[in-house]
């Protein structure tokens, strides 16, 4: 077995007690607990990330991994999930030796947000790793994480990528939206957020069926039956009596936030109108905000993005 | 460190989405991206919590750690629950549909921020103190303050050990009673109070203890000592008088709300064993999170203060009330034809009650019990109900938070005529024991007479009261006369029932209060012309 970080091992040493007091009670809380699983962290990620940075800051990084780890154990949540988050982390060793609690905890974090709103973080880890080498510091890997985030799918975060962009490096943007260094500037990437069907690497098509979102609850979906829409200032609002979600979509994806159910104000479309285009027989309803169009159906618990 | 961090773990916010006013659908925050569970170290750590908010997060960290207690009690639905049936009694067993609780935590959190007084009831090791004890802790009280704090009643237990000794030095220098410094206890000045095993205090003892919990202050060798508003905590193993002494009248009619340490469900027995073998004691491991300032318990207490109690529900209050003064051979004037009447003159009320006759045993609400409700009770209910209100994020009061709070106001205030032929039918057996349940029905029995008579809709005394209560200013003698022949009239038509029960009593008394205000309005009226 290969010897760990020796900055890694000190701050093991140092904290022998307290890490070993916190994974019994772990044990003991949490019948599938593996200590073997944490030991796999601490060899694998953390030493990954204590080998990345630069050697002075390398006991602050293990240090502030150790810590993030065992606050994972205490909050009951098996650190073996978060391993590729970690791993990921070293992909940026200028963020992390920056900020290495900031860093680390807010990796996790996205991660569980974006798994939370359907989305397989895998796909954001990718984006982060090819954006690590690039940022300068914790807030540059942390802003294009914003915009990676956007680009996997959560399209309630337009708004805060085109702002993230504004004063990112141009290298450093363009691996945030997933093009090659120098494809476009971010100038020229900013202008494009006014058409929210627009996307630097293809050129939209005309009207189509950009997304079917929401799902049975049986499935992990929304919605217990069938769900309706409605459109209320200036958003989107799908539900099912039970629970109501405002829709967020782009030409990156489309994401259900939860929502307060509508007002008496809120309005809708014929949903008869979309019958004939979109090849539906039961449609039940329809609404329409801002950029795009709602419709749902009297045998489905999806809700149809069409994009205009 | 701490290993047992996860003891600190309170719920995140909104503990009960949908409470706060609705704005529409909420802007997504890109920061909220990295914000969760892991801690990034630069949290805002000054953003203020709702007092409601803040208190219904305590209610969570104690459910959820620090009393083993799998209980919802306190239940509320937004539609029909499902709902199955077990054993031979065909027991209910509801599924409630919306956020619910268990009384055994939310009362005493209630208690804490309406500063009233709790009696908690149940046999030894089911937590009562240590619940007093976590209210304490969440006061802002240290874990030794509050361990100080509690007084713990047994048979010796003397006024001295209660309140304090008069200072040796000033004894001995003293000419005058007036002269001699009393070191009070401290427990005294703190605002969570907690009295361990209140029936083993003698009773002479109690009585000191009653000044202090009903009066606000202690007394002793003329010297006052005035306590500060606190919110009070009980114990009792056996409410039902097997203390070593009788709890006194007056002591026991002070109490705001009585509670049940309920039974420990062994499918939890695997949490014990983590706290035995790790030690653990949620009350050393309060969060500060849900720590209250006095201020903040100040602000919580005016904010519940302001509940709004709709009139329709406030209404159907009063009617419930009305049901249970009434004795009508309890005297031959309308005005003392109560139970109290009776009781103050010593006759049997339980064999008048049953001697009445022409009477629906069944429906007739006050056959069941042996008081009315007095006005402590009914202000008690009315402060609770707003406190359930706000603590539910409500904007006004509703009526499940009404239906849910008054078995426990009146667990000890409404007296049960055990005799009564309800306790006997059906499964009426099971209410001399289940009180809550009792309670419940009485007032759900009194609801639907009340839809019966559709007193939101048709009740002239509620009507002629509102005309009353916009003034007499401009009010000519024409319009009085007429009110007056209003008030005959209405009085005449409900003669025509024959039968007096307990709404009719109050709207008959009330009827006749405004008959006469409006008769020395027509007098002064007549004496300036």
């Amino acid at each position: 077995m290969a010897a760990l970080n020796p900055a890694l091992t000190q701050v093991l040493a140092a904290r022998r007690g307290e890490i070993n007091a916190a994974v019994a009670a772990a044990r003991h809380a949490r019948a599938g607990f593996d200590p073997a699983t944490f030991a796999a962290l601490v060899r694998g990620p953390i030493d990954a990330c204590a080998r990345a940075v630069e050697p002075a800051r390398a006991e602050a990084v293990a240090a502030a991994m150790v810590q993030v780890a065992l606050d994972l154990v205490a909050l009951g949540i098996d650190p073996i999930d978060h391993g590729p988050a970690l791993a990921t982390l070293a992909a940026a060793p200028r963020a992390l030796a920056a900020a290495p609690q900031r860093v680390a905890a807010s990796c996790l974090n996205a991660a569980a947000r974006l798994r939370s709103y359907g989305i397989d973080p895998a796909s954001w880890f990718v984006g982060m790793r090819a954006c690590g080498p690039l940022a300068a510091d914790a807030d540059a890997w942390l802003a294009a994480g914003i915009v990676v985030a956007w680009r996997c799918g959560l399209a309630c975060a337009r708004a805060g990528a085109r702002d993230a962009l504004g004063p990112m490096e141009d290298a450093l943007a363009c691996a945030a939206i997933g093009l090659a260094p120098g494809a476009t500037t971010r100038a020229a990437l900013v202008a494009g957020f006014a058409n929210a069907w627009w996307r630097p690497d293809h050129v939209p098509p005309g009207p189509r069926i950009a997304a079917r979102l929401g799902d049975f609850v049986g499935f992990g979906g929304a919605f217990v039956r069938p769900p309706r829409v409605c459109a209320q200032s200036g958003h989107v609002l799908a539900g099912d009596d039970q629970r109501w979600f405002a829709l967020h979509a782009d030409a990156y994806g489309a994401v259900l936030i939860a929502a307060d159910p509508p007002d008496s104000d809120a309005t809708t479309v014929d949903p008869a109108a979309f019958a004939h285009p979109l090849g539906v027989v039961d449609a039940t309803s329809a609404a329409w905000a801002d950029h795009l169009v709602a419709v749902t159906t009297a045998s489905s618990h999806r809700v149809i993005v069409v994009a205009p | 460190m701490n290993p047992f961090k996860r003891f600190f773990q309170v719920s995140a916010s909104p503990t009960l989405p949908g409470a706060q006013r609705r704005q529409g659908p909420q802007p997504f925050d890109v920061a909220d991206l990295y914000r969760g569970p892991v801690t990034t170290g630069t949290e805002a750590g000054g953003e203020a919590t709702a007092c409601d908010e803040k208190l219904r997060k305590a209610y969570f960290w104690i459910a959820n750690h620090a009393i083993i207690n799998p209980f919802h009690d306190i239940a509320f639905n937004d539609r029909p629950p499902t709902t199955f049936a077990f054993g031979d009694s065909k027991v209910p067993v509801e599924l409630p549909t919306e956020q619910s609780y268990s009384s055994y935590i939310l009362l005493p959190l209630l208690t804490l921020v309406l500063r009233r007084r709790c009696l908690l009831v149940g046999g030894p090791g089911r937590g009562k103190t240590a619940i007093a004890v976590l209210m304490g802790r969440i006061a802002g009280y240290g874990l030794d303050e509050v361990r100080r704090g509690i007084q713990h009643g047994h048979p010796q237990m003397t006024v001295a050990d209660l309140l304090g000794n008069p200072l040796p030095a000033s004894l001995m220098k003293a000419e005058t009673g007036d002269e001699i410094r009393v070191a009070w206890r401290r427990w005294l000045g703190m605002r969570v109070k907690v009295i361990d095993e209140y029936n083993r205090i003698p009773t002479r003892t109690q009585s000191a203890l009653l000044t202090v919990l009903a009066d606000g202050y202690a007394e002793m060798y003329d010297q006052l000592y005035q306590c500060p508003e606190s919110a009070w905590y009980l114990t009792a193993n056996d409410d039902a008088g097997g203390g070593t002494y009788q709890v006194i009248e007056a002591l026991r009619d002070r109490i705001d709300v009585v509670v049940k340490a309920l039974h420990f469900n062994s499918r939890f027995l695997d949490e014990l064993l983590t706290r035995v073998e790790e030690g653990v004691r949620p009350e050393e491991a309060v969060p500060g999170e849900i720590i209250f300032t006095q201020e903040e318990l100040d602000r919580a207490a005016r904010e519940i203060r302001a509940v709004p109690m709709p009139t329709p529900l406030l209404r159907r209050l009063a009617f419930f009330t009305s049901q249970f003064e009434l004795c009508e051979p309890a005297a031959r004037q309308i005005d003392y034809l109560t139970k109290d009447t009776v009781k103050s003159s010593g006759v049997d009320l339980a064999a008048l009650i049953e001697g009445q006759t022409g009477l629906d045993r069944l429906a007739e609400l006050g056959m069941q019990t042996l008081n009315g409700l007095s006005v402590r009770a009914l202000m008690t209910a009315l402060a609770y109900c707003k406190a359930m209100a706000w603590f539910r994020g409500g904007s006004e009061v509703a009526y499940a938070d009404l239906v849910q709070v008054l078995p426990f106001v009146l667990h000890d205030k409404l007296a049960q005529h055990a005799e009564a032929r309800v306790f006997s039918t059906g499964d009426g057996a099971a209410l001399r024991s289940d009180r809550v349940t009792w309670i419940r029905r009485l007032f759900d029995a009194a609801c639907a007479e009340y839809d019966r008579l559709d007193r939101d809709h048709d009740d002239p005394a509620a009507a002629m009261l509102d005309e009353f209560a916009r003034g007499l200013d401009g009010v000519d003698e024409k319009t009085a006369r007429a009110r007056l022949t209003a008030i005959e009239r209405q009085l005449r038509l409900w003669t025509e029932g024959r039968k007096l029960n307990g709404h009719l009593f109050d709207d008959v008394l009330a009827l006749k209060y405004l008959h006469q205000r409006y008769t020395n309005y027509l007098r002064w009226l007549t004496w300036r012309r």
